[in-house]
């Protein structure tokens, strides 16, 4: 990763040096021939050019190009239920803390269609005060040697209709699990994602939408509805992002190169815990982690450049699932089918810090 | 059907020579010109005229807002930028140079967001235009908008 570091960021800077030194100070200059006096009230099309709406709202948080940051949870302890004959225990968490990067390429952009094209990559590793041994909960152990890990790839599709109306689609398949790379997860046990919002951009700055979502956000899959919502006031010093009800900032536009954010987000996913070869000596081998957090937070956002941002973010993270399942299925509100087995997780400080180039 | 295979090559080789010999030299001429980027264009939205000029004496060309669908804003204030300088007249293309028939080199300014894009601009036609804003030299990362030639009635 470091390596990774060392190589995209003085590429990301040297090419984005250039632009960001421009001004738009106007030297005078002169046209050659004469000028015309037009009236341009009386002018119209050579041909027909269909007006479509764009998809940023102005004074919005940067659209994140590339991404590398670092996520840090403080101490906080893990007691999971009976599993296999092993009884419950708690167990004391030094810190969990992993790197996350993230790539968005816009592949096709033409005011007619957007198509954007991502990989994303997630690790948390628990650092446990008491080592865990063989006799511990499967669960347990998976946590403290392997960690958990997601990687994945996102298509993003925004087609506006015409200057109001638009579709919004975002379809997503990810490797969620304990694997390492040595150790790689098969597969099959891709999970898929998907959400599509029909919107309306009212201005330059609001733009709503609403649709339905298949997601693991809550830790199994579920369908939900979304709201979408993207404002910014009239005096552009604040503005609301949402997409309810996986997150929602309050944004406060302290100047041009400094937001301050703040709101929540859901961050959830299903995670396979491996137990090929019966490692753990349980008689189920498609159990999956079903985790979800509410993050509540605050984010500092501060441009280096106009493309450079740094983001800053320190909040409190509420265990809002932890619980095992045998196998993957939909697991729809209220559903009660019984888990596995039912995991406490104490809720702790955390912050996160990345560094992103951004599309401003 | 060694005999077909050559009976197939000469023909499709008489066909390319006769399709070269055919093309007169002002049909291999075709493509923009330089001074074809002068004149009035409209971008996407519709809500603004740009004139696109050359510079006298130097083969660069440069573009200025000259119409705006809504000039004032809510205070009934000519319309600003974010730097607070007014957009009317503002020269937000800056300094294409015509290269292999497209118009390159240049910048692209967003008096909206205030941000200044690398941008090229490529003729489709003789009244489209293709303009890429980018944020890296080679256009990687960018947005495509298409602009139409506006006339008098």
């Amino acid at each position: 990763m470091k390596y990774l570091l060392n190589l995209t960021l003085p590429f990301i800077f040297l090419i984005s040096l250039p632009v960001n030194g421009l001004s738009q100070d106007d030297p005078p200059i002169e046209e050659e021939g004469e000028e015309d006096v037009v009236d341009y009230s009386s002018l119209v099309q050579t041909e027909k050019n269909k007006a479509f709406c764009s998809s940023k709202i102005l004074a919005q948080r940067p659209t994140k190009l590339a991404s590398l940051g670092y996520d840090f949870q403080a101490p906080h302890s893990i007691t999971p239920g009976e599993l296999g004959g092993v009884a419950s225990k708690q167990h004391n968490i030094a810190n969990s803390h992993g790197v996350g990067a993230a790539l968005n390429y816009p592949v096709f952009s033409k005011n007619y269609l957007l198509v954007n094209l991502g990989v994303t990559y997630a690790e948390t590793r628990y650092s446990f005060v008491s080592p865990t041994t063989a006799n511990d909960n499967a669960v347990v152990q998976a946590l403290d040697n392997k960690g958990l890990r997601t990687m994945g790839a996102v298509a993003t599709i925004f087609k506006p209709l015409n200057i109001k109306h638009y579709l919004l689609f975002q379809g997503g398949v990810s490797l969620n699990g304990d694997y390492t790379f040595s150790n790689f997860q098969s597969l099959n046990y891709l999970r898929y994602t998907a959400a599509l919002i029909y919107g309306i951009k009212a201005n330059d700055r609001k733009m709503w939408g609403f649709g339905l979502s298949r997601t693991y956000l809550g830790g199994a899959l579920n369908y939900v509805p979304i709201y979408y919502m993207m404002y910014t006031a009239k005096s552009k010093k604040w503005g609301l992002e949402m997409l309810l009800p996986a997150r929602l900032d309050y944004r406060r536009n302290i100047n041009d190169k400094n937001l301050l954010l703040v709101g929540y987000e859901v961050q959830g996913n299903t995670f396979r815990i491996n137990n090929d070869g019966d490692i753990y000596n349980l008689p189920f081998n498609e159990m999956e982690m079903r985790r979800a957090e509410l993050r509540f937070r605050a984010t500092w956002e501060h441009a280096f450049t106009p493309q450079i941002w740094l983001s800053l973010q320190a909040g409190y993270r509420y265990n809002y699932s932890f619980k095992l399942d045998n196998g993957d299925f939909y697991r729809p509100f209220f559903d009660n089918t019984p888990y596995l087995m039912e995991t406490e997780l104490t809720n702790p400080a955390y912050f996160n810090i990345s560094i992103n180039w951004v599309s401003p | 059907m060694r005999s077909l295979g050559k009976i197939a090559i000469t023909a499709l080789t008489v066909i390319l020579y006769s399709t070269a010999v055919a093309e007169s030299p002002a049909e291999l001429n075709k493509g923009p010109k330089p001074n074809d980027l002068v004149g009035l264009w409209m971008p996407s939205e519709g809500t603004s005229y740009i004139k696109i000029f050359k510079e006298k004496g130097v083969e660069r060309y440069h573009g200025r807002v000259v119409w705006l669908k809504e000039p004032l804003d809510e205070q009934g204030n000519p319309k600003k930028d974010p730097e607070g300088k007014e957009i009317m007249n503002m020269l937000n293309l800056r300094n294409f140079v015509f290269e292999d028939g497209e118009w390159v080199d240049g910048t692209i300014y967003d008096p909206k967001s205030g941000n200044t894009y690398y941008c090229t601009i490529e003729m489709k036609g003789n009244n489209k235009l293709e303009v890429r804003g980018s944020l890296d030299p080679f256009g990687l990362v960018g947005r495509t908008d298409t602009w139409v030639r506006m006339k008098t009635k």
